[in-house]
């Protein structure tokens, strides 16, 4: 068996364009509601595609009002989606007994001050936090003891899965007997930009799967996930809320932008997660799907996950994306928090925007828009990115031991 | 604690040829000649084919990489790299383009390379290296939390081998911080400790414990804070060299930096030895990593 299965998520924490919190970002999904909207962030009145999956504004200003001041807004993000994972894990966050660690991820980290500094005239900031990655960590720094190690990722958009990883084995090491993990990235105007270069932003509505998809629109948060094992949690009289039973990384080495068309990389993933829990493509409840909605990606992941788990039954697999946006280095991690919560409460979210199923996703069962209740014990959470990095997280109930 | 053991090294360094050369600079502590351009010379093997689009920053890595990768079985073979510089020119351009011009004519090439993981993403590809890719950012300890995690990715059989590197380029958009402003990459090709040579062992990670740093023969640290390194070499009862102070400041590569310093300076003596590298940050976050030679 392998060691990671005994490591435990015991607290769960988000920051996303349903608000402050778990809840709101586990209502809204299973509530099927479409949150991504018109930008207002900064100007994009003369781009040809002006929508993205955006903190409400009312979001930030509370995070103003409870966290310490900073420049870079997924250095706040972060700091409060890791405040309610700790607390619902029971653990305080500055009263240090245990050995605590950071892993995180990220794409742009603080680079989106640089939005800001640059525009006509002198540059619009005082300093250079763009240009200090480690500053995303400081306001986290601040308000929780961090004793361990703290290690920032930035592998592209696989950032989340990869932090879960990493911290998921330096518990299973004894390295920490608690790891912060999580990812984040905030909207960033030079994303927007070159993605409309590229073309690949939605004008309306991001329709992961469908034969109708025209694209993904940029989003932004942070989703946290505390880490340890299930007897120091219980020992708190905290019930675990699932288990990481594996985790698996690969690379294409195919194109910096495109996935490689075999999906070999993702299949690789999926089958070392499933040898390494001792699990088959049957058992394997919900493929939470990376599903951008772009058409470069959407097919080659249906494909691949069809391949990869070919069993009695197609494999369920929906996206989020959709409802929420493309959140980045932040996605992976709020994935795989639905994820736990669709363990929880045995249901799984609807691919809310599909209207017309691509057939080139066959191989998959879509779950409908208004998603399912049934039981589910092993969710495969997955996703990959620019660079061609790719990286999969096996979660399973807690009782599942 | 896992270990590993060094395959070969790789160096794309201003003034420094090998590790043999590194070794003698240091031990002879000349004074630095770190800030200048570096050569990103390719080996041959690379081919020439889509280096001139290609950023400095990624060439020097991937030059670094080619040089230190051992060949071998490509499916388990990963990638663990630090940078806090690669994407930052590309990212400035891409917000000045698009402050500048009309929406949509930002370059559409630039926006891929505008993150932190292009140097691994180019290494995987060029070299064809499907196992895990990992990208450190931050300060100097995520040069040796690439090598923690590439350790961590052998021992438990996510990879075997690891090609851990880092890399820095300079630009007017890189924070200044009273050290020369360096460019390069190093690589370590990582491979299962299971032959004689250098091998390394995480000693450390988190708030410095200095119990960390006994049981060695001399210490190299990477800090953008130079009261710290000057205090640990008032106090402690080895050599300690200040790799910001010698060879520049390297961002997130700077433990990095540290670690193959180390291994060099193992090289230069046939008797078993062990040399620490350090990186601490001014929050406190430290690593430790023990190289060590048999």
């Amino acid at each position: 068996m392998d060691r990671r299965r005994a490591v435990a998520v015991s607290g769960i924490g988000a920051v996303s364009v349903a608000g402050l919190g778990v809840t709101a970002l586990w209502d809204a999904t299973v509530g099927g509601r479409v949150l991504t909207g018109p930008v207002t962030r900064f100007d994009v009145s003369g781009y040809p595609t002006q929508r993205a999956g955006e903190v409400p504004a009312q979001t930030v200003a509370a995070l103003d009002a409870a966290l310490p001041h900073h420049e870079s807004l997924v250095a706040r993000y972060l700091s409060a989606a890791a405040l309610e994972a700790l607390g619902q894990a029971g653990i305080a966050p500055r009263a240090r007994r245990e050995k605590l660690g950071v892993f995180v991820g990220t794409v742009m980290g603080t680079r989106p001050v640089l939005d800001r500094a640059i525009g006509p005239g002198r540059l619009g900031v005082s300093d250079r936090t763009w240009a200090d990655p480690d500053e995303l960590l400081a306001t986290l720094c601040q308000v929780v003891a961090v004793n361990g190690p703290v290690v920032l990722f930035a592998p592209g958009c696989s950032a989340g899965n990869i932090a879960i990883a990493a911290g998921a084995a330096a518990v299973a090491s004894g390295e920490v007997d608690v790891a912060i993990c999580g990812g984040v990235d905030e909207l960033s105007l030079e994303v927007f930009a070159f993605f409309t270069a590229m073309r690949a932003l939605a004008p309306d509505t991001i329709r992961p799967f469908d034969a109708g998809r025209r694209g993904t629109m940029p989003g932004e948060g942070a989703g946290v996930l505390v880490l340890e094992r299930p007897e120091r949690a219980l020992a708190r009289g905290v019930e675990p809320l699932a288990r990481v039973l594996a985790t698996a990384s690969a690379a294409d080495a195919y194109s910096v932008t495109q996935p490689h068309p075999d999906g070999s990389g993702l299949i690789a993933t999926i089958h070392t997660c499933l040898t390494r829990a001792g699990l088959g493509a049957d058992d394997v409840d919900w493929v939470c799907a990376h599903g951008t909605g772009t058409p470069a990606n959407d097919g080659v992941e249906a494909r691949a996950v069809a391949k990869a788990l070919a069993g009695k039954r197609r494999p369920v697999l929906s996206s989020i994306k959709g409802q929420i946006g493309h959140a980045e280095g932040g996605a992976a991690a709020l994935e795989a928090i639905v994820a736990v919560k669709a363990l929880e409460e045995n249901r799984i979210p609807g691919n809310v925007t599909l209207l017309e199923p691509d057939p080139d996703c066959a191989g998959v069962d879509l779950v409908p828009p208004g998603g399912r209740k049934t039981t589910v014990d092993v969710v495969l959470s997955q996703a990959y990115g620019f660079g061609g990095g790719v990286s999969t997280v096996l979660l399973g109930r807690n009782d599942d031991a | 604690m896992p270990r590993a053991a060094v395959a070969q090294v790789g160096l794309r360094l201003s003034g420094v040829g090998g590790t043999d050369e590194l070794a003698g600079w240091l031990v002879a502590r000349e004074a630095p000649v770190g800030g200048d351009l570096v050569d990103p010379r390719m080996p041959e093997r690379i081919g020439t084919r889509g280096l001139r689009n290609m950023a400095h920053e990624s060439r020097l890595a991937l030059a670094a990489a080619a040089d230190a990768d051992p060949g071998g079985p490509r499916d388990a073979a990963a990638v663990a790299w630090a940078s806090s510089t690669a994407g930052l020119t590309e990212y400035a351009t891409i917000c000045t383009e698009a402050s500048t011009l009309d929406p949509g004519l930002a370059s559409p090439a630039l926006g891929p390379a505008s993150a932190f993981n292009i140097p691994a993403a180019m290494i995987s590809i060029r070299l064809g290296l499907v196992g895990p890719n990992l990208t450190l950012t931050g300060g100097a300890t995520a040069g040796l939390s690439a090598i923690a995690e590439a350790i961590r990715l052998i021992a438990t059989g996510d990879a075997t081998g690891v090609l851990a590197g880092g890399s820095a380029a300079v630009s007017p958009w890189r924070a200044p911080n009273g050290f020369i402003a360096a460019e390069g990459a190093a690589c370590l090709a990582l491979a299962p400790a299971n032959h004689k040579g250098v091998h390394l062992r995480t000693r450390h990670r988190g708030a410095l414990d200095e119990a960390a740093l006994g049981a060695t023969a001399g210490l190299v640290v990477a800090t953008p804070d130079t009261g710290i390194a000057e205090a640990l070499a008032k106090r402690l009862p080895y050599p300690v060299w200040h790799v910001e102070r010698t060879l520049g400041d390297f961002g997130a590569a700077g433990g990095l930096i540290a670690a193959v310093c180390a291994v060099a300076l193992c090289g230069e003596t046939t008797r078993p030895v062990t040399i620490l590298a350090l990186a601490i940050e001014p929050r406190g976050n430290a690593v430790v990593l023990e190289v060590s030679s048999s």
